[in-house]
């Protein structure tokens, strides 16, 4: 019994942080599909971008990592940018290309890493090592700081959004961008604004993604099941869904990883392709079961 | 103030307007009035930045920008067919989006104004746009376009689908605004509501102008009168 007991709290411990991150995983994505209905499948790659940054700042310039975090930010809202103005700009009114592109070159920066580093999987390193204790379960002080980090992030993205000038700028845009340009809004400069923010975001969730899982060349693929997953699950758009939809799979994951009977029941051949990773399985199981028993999402509205 | 001169328009291969002029004084109400798909909303579209045209348009003795920003900054402000209200956000709130363009203002006086003029907005304060009925929100749409202090105020079909006694309250608001000094285009397929308190009437047919006039001459026209006025 104690047994059991002990193990149901280090499920709820570790899926409650994981989720976490999860849900910052998807919150840029999530915006930049609520604003203008584009689904960036190069999401994952730009918190590979982020990732990468911060291990090459601190591994070979030898810079601290509080320094190769800000500069892995800072690199990834300008990529956001750049990419919004050199590409996505010209090909966002055709869905079917804009995924097309977004993939490509997600695809191009995983070759060009392959190119410049090795296929090798890393870890970047913690914040703060060492662990501590929740209780009778251990937990690695890194993950309670991308904890506490995420949930930060996630807040004052809120706050901004539902309180700040732009911020609600930003929330017309997204609801009519038509209205939006007639009371004189740039919805260009707005776009703009959402993919700063996508990029930032996701250089944040890319540094502790990489201290926290991995960091290889296909590092973009999980974070970009993860996000598609929450984006369709939490109601295209929705903030307070995401967050529900990312506990839920981070839940199902630790869950799948925890409990070896659960595991068994979907070790079917045909996840395979995803590799070993449970987070990939979990998104879909939840993506499926959703667009089954709610398929306008947990918190969309039926239009 | 406006005026355009031969614009033409097209959608892909076509034609939509043909040749239109109008000119629209300081101070005026002017209607257009036509059948549906004659190019009405083209031709609004088409003044505020949002459709591009061939043609000369000026406000003002200027060109006019080819960009709804800069149309919207010119104090040319467009209320939309179908509204395009923000449904997510507050009566409110939505208000308070149309003043984006000013750089000073006291909001709570503009808002004061717009309630004046509709009070059952100022009841509805604090509602989402999209839980509002449709003359509710067609009030805001038009509460909204006010927010932005227009010099022209550019209206399309304002009554679609609401019912006569709703009608009647916006069409007296329009009389308000325009006694207040804002210049209206009003453009409507509702040839009664569109000639009541308008100086000008313009008809517009398959994206040409083919006639134009006052309400009065309107009226007594025959084809007005049969296609127009007739029946219902
Ligand atoms: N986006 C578009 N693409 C192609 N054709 C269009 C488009 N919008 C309008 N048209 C065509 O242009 C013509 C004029 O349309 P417009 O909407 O300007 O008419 P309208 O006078 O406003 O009609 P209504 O009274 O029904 O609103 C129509 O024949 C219509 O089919
Ligand atoms: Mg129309």
């Amino acid at each position: 019994m104690d047994q059991v007991f002990v193990i149901v709290e280090r499920i709820v411990i570790y899926s409650v942080l994981i989720s976490a991150l999860y849900a910052l995983v998807a919150l840029g994505f999530t915006m930049i599909f609520g604003v203008g209905r584009v689904l960036n499948l190069a999401h994952g790659a730009f918190l590979m971008v982020g990732a990468y940054t911060a291990w090459f700042a601190q591994q070979y310039l030898h810079w601290n990592l509080y320094s190769a975090f800000a500069l892995a930010v800072a690199l990834c809202t300008l990529l956001g940018v750049v990419f919004y103005q050199g590409l996505v700009r010209h090909v966002q009114r055709s869905p079917i290309v804009t995924l097309i592109a977004t993939l490509a070159c997600a695809l191009i920066i995983e070759e060009l890493i392959k190119i410049f580093f090795t296929t090798n999987t890393q870890l970047l390193a913690p914040f703060i090592s060492g662990s501590i204790e929740i209780h009778k379960t251990t937990v690695i002080t890194n993950r309670i700081i991308a904890f506490g980090a995420s949930w930060l992030a996630i807040l004052l993205f809120w706050l901004f959004v539902h309180r700040a000038r732009w911020g609600k700028v930003i929330l017309a845009t997204a609801q009519d961008h038509e209205g939006a340009a007639l009371v004189g809004i740039d919805v260009r400069r707005v776009y703009t604004l959402t993919w700063a923010i996508s990029g930032a975001l996701a250089g944040i969730a890319g540094v502790f993604f990489a201290s926290w899982v991995k960091i290889d060349p296909f590092m973009w693929r999980d974070p970009l099941i993860i996000s598609f997953a929450i984006v369709v699950v939490g109601g295209l758009g929705s903030l307070k869904g995401s967050i529900v939809a990312a506990y839920l799979i981070g839940l199902l994951e630790v869950l799948m990883t925890y409990s070896p009977s659960i595991r068994v029941c979907f070790s079917f051949r045909c996840f395979e392709f995803l590799g070993s990773s449970w987070v990939g399985v979990s998104s879909l199981l939840v993506l499926i079961a959703i667009l089954f028993i709610k398929p306008e999402g947990l918190f969309g509205r039926t239009e | 103030m406006l005026v355009i001169e031969d614009l033409n328009v097209y959608y892909a291969k076509a034609h939509v307007l043909k040749n239109v002029s109008l000119r629209v004084s300081q101070g005026e109400f002017v209607s257009i009035i036509g059948p549906n798909g004659a190019g009405k909303t083209t031709l609004l579209r088409t003044i505020s930045g949002l459709k591009d045209g061939q043609g000369r348009l000026s406000f003002n003795g200027a060109p006019l920008p080819r960009d709804p920003v800069k149309v919207v900054q010119l104090g040319v402000i467009h209320c939309p067919e179908g509204r395009h209200l923000f449904p997510e956000m507050s009566v409110k709130d939505n208000l308070l989006m149309g003043a984006f363009r000013l750089k000073n203002f006291d909001p709570e006086s503009e808002l004061e104004k717009i309630y004046q003029l509709f009070p059952i907005l100022r009841e509805r304060e604090r509602q989402m746009a999209r839980t509002l009925s449709g003359g509710e929100q067609q009030m805001l749409a038009i509460g909204r376009a006010l927010m932005g202090r227009p010099e022209l105020l550019l209206l399309d079909e304002p009554t679609l689908g609401l019912a006569p006694i709703v009608r009647k309250t916006i069409a007296e608001a329009l009389k308000q605004i325009n006694d207040s000094g804002v210049t209206i285009l009003l453009a409507e397929q509702n040839v009664p509501f569109a000639l009541a308190h308008a100086h000008r009437v313009y008809l517009l047919e398959t994206g040409v102008i083919v006639k134009a006039g006052t309400p009065e001459e309107f009226r007594a026209d025959e084809h007005v009168q049969q296609v127009y006025l007739g029946g219902v």
